[in-house]
């Protein structure tokens, strides 16, 4: 909220504090609040009257305007099409400062333009720093004397900006309402601006219905007669300027200005544009919008309603949006004649709901939807009564005021003790501070107050707010820091969760990055990688259609990273640790209907033997957790599994750990790398929650070989589609327990060599295989190894026709 | 004795000198006859000062013993370069060292890492729950009924099947407390993924990670949750960090506040980061509302207990200095290179 420091300083002559104090204060006590802009008028620019306007001769939008400041006459050429002769407006002359459109401080030049001298120029409120409206001339009240500096009427003034918080928007969204929270945090006294009517007569011809009296609980309103509608004194259009309010003429101008004043939006209307009978009786309403009705509101849009808006009617047509806008057809104009001013009271939820439903926030629906005290409407009533009297010579017909159950502050059982229980103090001045706040308490007993908060403090529901209360009051701030004492935690962190960080560091180890993606899947990639079929979680207002859906594989947002990154880096690998999501049956989940589940993704691009060395990184992860011997299973699409698609059919396993399905791994099939522009890509996607279930940090010691291990070579040709797997099982089972261990060191297909296809016909695939043997109580002889490798070589070739080399 | 002296330093000036001279290992065989052999020039010198009286011996003993050995590493030197002349190149040493291929954890990662290991320190339990929420656990039980302003003004992503992606993990508060059965006193932290559907911008993103973290016990008070907070940011940011507390609302707490930390980059002379002002706001917290506690099934007169939530984005921001928060999300490698 803007805050005018003049405004808030005529409530409070005894104010010392600057604007920058000010500020201070209530964002260490308070809410938010910052030095915003500073208002100071040039006092070279004077008031003077338009005593001719003339074509100008060169350009079709320009006048030449003379002026007078009562004393000598100027000519000056003027863009502004709001002007007739007579007007008082204020004129800057050469060496004058004004605000250019973007706020910054220009000085006036003699000019000259389209053949005109111009010596200097008349001014809007934006050239004069006053607002953002530049639809014309500021136009001045015609008793403004002339040749007077400008700045005598328009004073100097510094705008705070508070961001007053949602709990302390019922009593705090108006000038009024900051200078109490400011009088009390610098114990000073406030000026009431608001004078009691003590002579109030009944409207009695007039009516008032309120449907649902929850929503709608106070509707007091006040007739009047107006001689002429016209604009503001320039004191009142001065402080409509600093909050950002646009003046109109004096009517609306004094409901905006109460409501800035006060807190509580109003409305006037054209009384004699009330719908139903001639005044001075009329029917008025506060009810539900019935199906179809319309109402084209202030600003000339045709706003069709729904059933859960509430409107003012004059009989039973709906005329206003409550609290919200109001109707174009009974606007106050320069016609009017009488008006009927509302002071209600709305609820603030229907009021919010409204408003965000007609995509309408104005000062007052934002006032509203926080919530506004009823009570608050007695006191607006009466100061909007007065200034329609004093300021637009209004003659009080006479009021009314439907208010069925009128507003009881509640009163809240405060054991003292709970300050010092919640703040470590026992504040032996709090009665005193919750005085300042202009609560009321009563000692029941030494140890129990009843403390009454003033109505208008819709937040103050319990014990804890009222400790608030005391506490910001001191200063929050100045509470020391003390470690608290509790007791020991052994396991702070969980199992999983740590085996999960293990097999972070397990990846970045193996030479991989980890990237995080968007847990909202991309429609186009999704449908390419046929995961587009299977059921997933939807989201009703996504950032773009296309990311409507939720995650359920992390391998779109890497294959995306991959693309992204493939100019700068075509050899890569990523991993992803993230949660994936599916609809589900289930209702027993943490969210019922929704399965979520811990997923690690990898995907390496540009490599040489990227299955084996995804496969061997699958494989550290698993002994890191103490899994040996996982299993691979060829597998392919099927209906069902219609993502397996994406990966290169022949290429792809599925992995197991004894039952468990662990995951799956392949490279990615050549439909879509092509499409993707992707090359030699390979996958792996593990289900992280089943790995780490069977994760054990057991480990037993093995004692250390005490006779040296004999190291021998097998090398073979086999045919292309016996598998790695068979020959060394055929290798261990021949090798015997004296086999200690088997690697395969070389492989060459050679049915991707033409040059030995074409020599050997035959498709067949030459390995190399390191063998160790070791025995744990003795040396091994030469003659034992010969023996040993000889009975693997003959397995070999007659079980699988091996060709020894 | 300055004889003796003197006729030293002849000796060391004329085998230095001569040694300049050597080019062949010939030359330097008969350099070492003439200074260091037998009947070379410092042996004899020592032999004829064995007569002197014990005194001079002492002075003169200790450089003529020095100048042997440095004539000894003179040769030894000399000799080595003679024998390897052509057979092993000197290193070129300003060649760059070959980099073993290392990943990198997200620097998220590592940052939520970083609160773990404070927030275990403390004896806050970590607990994580799931992203997709219900509409109770985000908003009902936090004292953010259906017609709170509050919750109208939070920029939610909603489900078809009625559920929300929380929007904070604050969300967490109560179902951890019902569904791990916890009973008071406990501490833990709630580090996670939350959504906000909003436009973003160098500061906002549809995605984030935030912590809360939560205490309750019967005398537990403002003044610790200060103390926990202090220490949280002295020992993530490694220095010594001013807190500010001022008055904020937050539905779920109660007395509420935001904390702000002086300006790291500025020491609170006013810079970009700190919007010239000296402080940097991480962090809301408070006193855990008694309706938040009824709503946990625990009595809040005999508990009572506070809570403060942070993004953990905007902490890795400013130990990075990064200026751009979708930079998390870009899966950019460039940008992911630089952390581990």
């Amino acid at each position: 909220m803007k805050v005018s420091y003049e405004w808030l300083y005529s409530f409070l002559p005894e104010l010392k504090a600057s604007p920058e104090e000010v500020a201070h204060l209530f964002t260490m006590h308070s809410f938010e609040t910052v030095v915003g802009t500073e208002r100071k008028i040039d006092s070279n620019i004077v008031v003077v009257k338009i005593t001719a306007i003339e074509p100008h001769p060169n350009a079709d939008r320009l006048r030449l305007v003379s002026v007078t400041d009562g004393t000598q006459t100027i000519k000056v050429v003027c863009g502004a099409a709001n002007i007739t002769v007579g007007d008082v407006v204020p004129y800057s002359p050469p060496g004058s400062t004004v605000q250019d459109d973007k706020g910054q401080a220009q000085v006036v030049k003699e000019t000259v333009i389209r053949g005109q001298k111009s010596p200097g120029m008349l001014n809007s409120p934006r050239e004069l720093g006053l607002s953002d409206v530049h639809g014309g001339l500021l136009l001045l009240p015609s008793a403004t004397p002339l040749g007077t500096p400008l700045k005598n009427h328009l004073p100097s003034d510094t705008i705070l900006e508070a961001d007053i918080s949602p709990n302390r928007g019922h009593d705090c969204l108006s000038h009024r309402g900051l200078a109490r929270e400011l009088a009390a945090l610098l114990n000073l006294e406030v000026k009431e601006p608001v004078t009691k009517i003590p002579d109030k007569k009944p409207l009695s011809s007039w009516q008032v219905t309120i449907e649902d009296p929850l929503k709608a609980p106070r509707f007091a309103g006040a007739l009047f007669q107006i001689d002429e509608i016209h604009p503001s004194p320039l004191w009142l259009q001065s402080r409509l300027f600093t909050v950002g309010a646009r003046p109109l003429n004096n009517i609306v101008d004094i409901t905006n200005y109460v409501m800035f004043e006060l807190g509580n939006p109003t409305h006037a209307y054209d009384a004699d544009k009330l719908p139903g009978d001639k005044l001075p009786g009329k029917k008025m309403g506060v009810r539900w919008v019935r199906a179809g009705e319309v109402v084209v509101t202030l600003d000339g849009v045709k706003r069709e309603l729904t059933e859960d808006t509430l409107v003012i009617t004059s009989n039973d047509q709906p005329v206003a949006i409550a609290g919200i806008m109001g109707g174009e057809a009974t606007q106050i104009s320069e016609s009017t004649k009488h008006v009927f001013l509302e002071v209600a009271n709305f609820n603030a939820f229907a009021i919010q709901q409204a408003a965000t439903r007609l995509a309408l926030r104005t000062e007052g629906s934002a006032r509203w939807s926080k919530g506004v005290d009823p009570e608050l409407a007695g006191d607006v009533f009466d100061r909007s009564i007065s200034l329609l009297r004093d300021i637009a010579g209004a003659d009080l017909q006479g009021t009314l005021d439907v208010y069925p159950r009128p507003r009881q502050a509640k009163t809240i059982i405060f054991p003292v003790a709970k300050i010092a229980a919640l703040t470590g103090d026992t504040v032996p001045t709090a009665d005193a501070i919750l005085h300042k706040f202009r609560f009321s308490v009563r000692e029941k007993t030494a140890d129990i107050w009843e403390v009454t908060p003033p109505t208008d403090r819709l937040d103050i529901m319990g014990v804890a707010d009222v400790v608030e209360e005391i506490i910001r009051f001191q200063g929050l701030n100045n509470l020391p820091a003390v470690l608290p004492r509790a007791p020991l935690v052994t396991r702070a962190i969980p199992e999983a969760i740590e085996w999960r960080e293990t097999i972070r560091d397990v990846l970045v180890s193996s030479g991989l990055i980890e990237t995080y993606n968007y847990i909202f899947e991309e429609g186009d990639l999704a449908k390419l990688l046929r995961l587009d079929t299977i059921a997933h979680l939807d989201l009703i207002n996504p950032i773009a259609p296309n990311r409507r859906r939720l995650r359920i594989s992390l391998l779109p947002g890497l294959l995306q990273n991959l693309q992204h990154n493939q100019a700068e880096f075509p050899s890569l690998g990523l991993f992803e640790v993230g949660l994936t999501m599916y609809p589900t049956d289930n209702v027993t989940t943490p969210t019922p209907g929704v399965r979520e589940e811990q997923q690690l993704a990898i995907a390496i691009s540009g490599q040489a033997e990227a299955f084996r060395l995804a496969k061997g990184i699958v494989e550290t992860v698993a002994a890191r957790l103490g899994l040996a011997n996982l299993n691979y299973n060829q597998t392919q699409p099927s209906p069902q599994r219609s993502w397996l698609s994406m990966w290169q059919p022949g290429q792809v396993a599925e992995i197991k750990y004894g039952e468990a399905e662990i995951g799956t791994i392949g490279m990615l099939s050549s439909r879509v790398s092509q499409q993707l522009k992707l090359k030699d890509v390979v996958l792996a996607e593990i289900k992280l929650d089943a790995l780490i279930a069977q994760a054990s940090a057991e480990r037993l010691y093995q004692p250390l070989a005490k006779f040296p291990p004999v190291l021998r070579d097998v090398s073979l040709k086999v045919p292309e589609d016996v598998a790695i797997e068979r020959v060394q099982g055929i290798i261990e089972r021949a090798g015997g327990p004296l086999l200690a261990d088997i690697d395969l060191f070389d492989m060459y297909d050679a049915s991707t060599d033409t040059a030995a296809v074409s020599a050997d016909p035959v498709a067949s695939k030459n390995l190399a295989f390191h063998l160790r043997f070791q025995a744990p109580d003795r040396t091994l002889t030469d003659a034992e190894v010969d023996r040993l490798q000889k009975a693997i070589e003959t397995a070999l070739e007659t079980e699988l026709g091996a060709q020894i080399r | 004795m300055t004889d003796q002296l003197a006729e030293l330093e002849e000796i060391a000036q004329r085998a230095k000198g001569g040694l300049k001279n050597v080019t062949t290992e010939a030359q330097l065989e008969d350099w070492r006859r003439l200074n260091l052999g037998r009947k070379g020039a410092l042996p004899l010198f020592l032999r004829s000062v064995k007569s002197l009286p014990i005194e001079v011996r002492k002075a003169i003993g200790q450089p003529a013993n020095a100048l042997r050995q440095e004539l000894t590493t003179l040769f030894d030197q000399v000799k080595e370069e003679m024998s390897m002349k052509g057979k092993v190149k000197p290193f070129d040493i300003s060649m760059p060292g070959i980099k073993p291929t290392i990943g990198h954890l997200h620097p998220l990662t590592i940052t939520l890492r970083r609160i773990w290991d404070i927030f275990s320190s403390m004896g806050f339990q970590i607990i994580e729950g799931p992203l997709v929420e219900e509409t109770k656990y985000n908003f009902d039980v936090l004292n953010m009924p259906l017609d709170h302003p509050a919750r109208a003004e939070t920029d939610t992503f909603y489900l078809n099947n009625g559920h929300l992606l929380r929007t904070h993990v604050s969300a967490m508060q109560v179902r951890a407390v019902l569904e791990q059965h916890l009973k008071p006193p406990f501490r833990f932290v709630l580090p996670g993924l939350v959504f906000r559907a909003e436009r973003t911008d160098a500061t906002h993103e549809t995605h984030f990670y935030q912590f809360d973290g939560l205490a309750v016990d019967r005398h537990i008070n403002l003044q610790h949750l200060r103390g926990v907070i202090d220490t949280l940011y002295t020992t993530f940011f490694n220095r010594p960090i001013i807190s500010r507390l001022r008055p904020a609302y937050f539905p779920f707490v109660e007395p509420g506040f935001e904390v702000d930390i002086s300006c790291i980059f500025c020491q609170q002379k006013g810079c970009r980061v700190c919007k010239q002002t000296g402080w940097i706001e991480v962090m809301g917290a408070g006193l855990i509302h008694p309706i938040v506690l009824a709503n946990m099934n625990i009595d809040h007169e005999q508990w009572q207990g506070f809570a403060f939530g942070s993004t953990v984005d905007r902490l890795a921001m400013l130990q990075y200095s990064i200026d751009d928060i979708r930079l998390f999300w870009s899966g950019d490698v460039r940008f992911l290179n630089q952390f581990s």
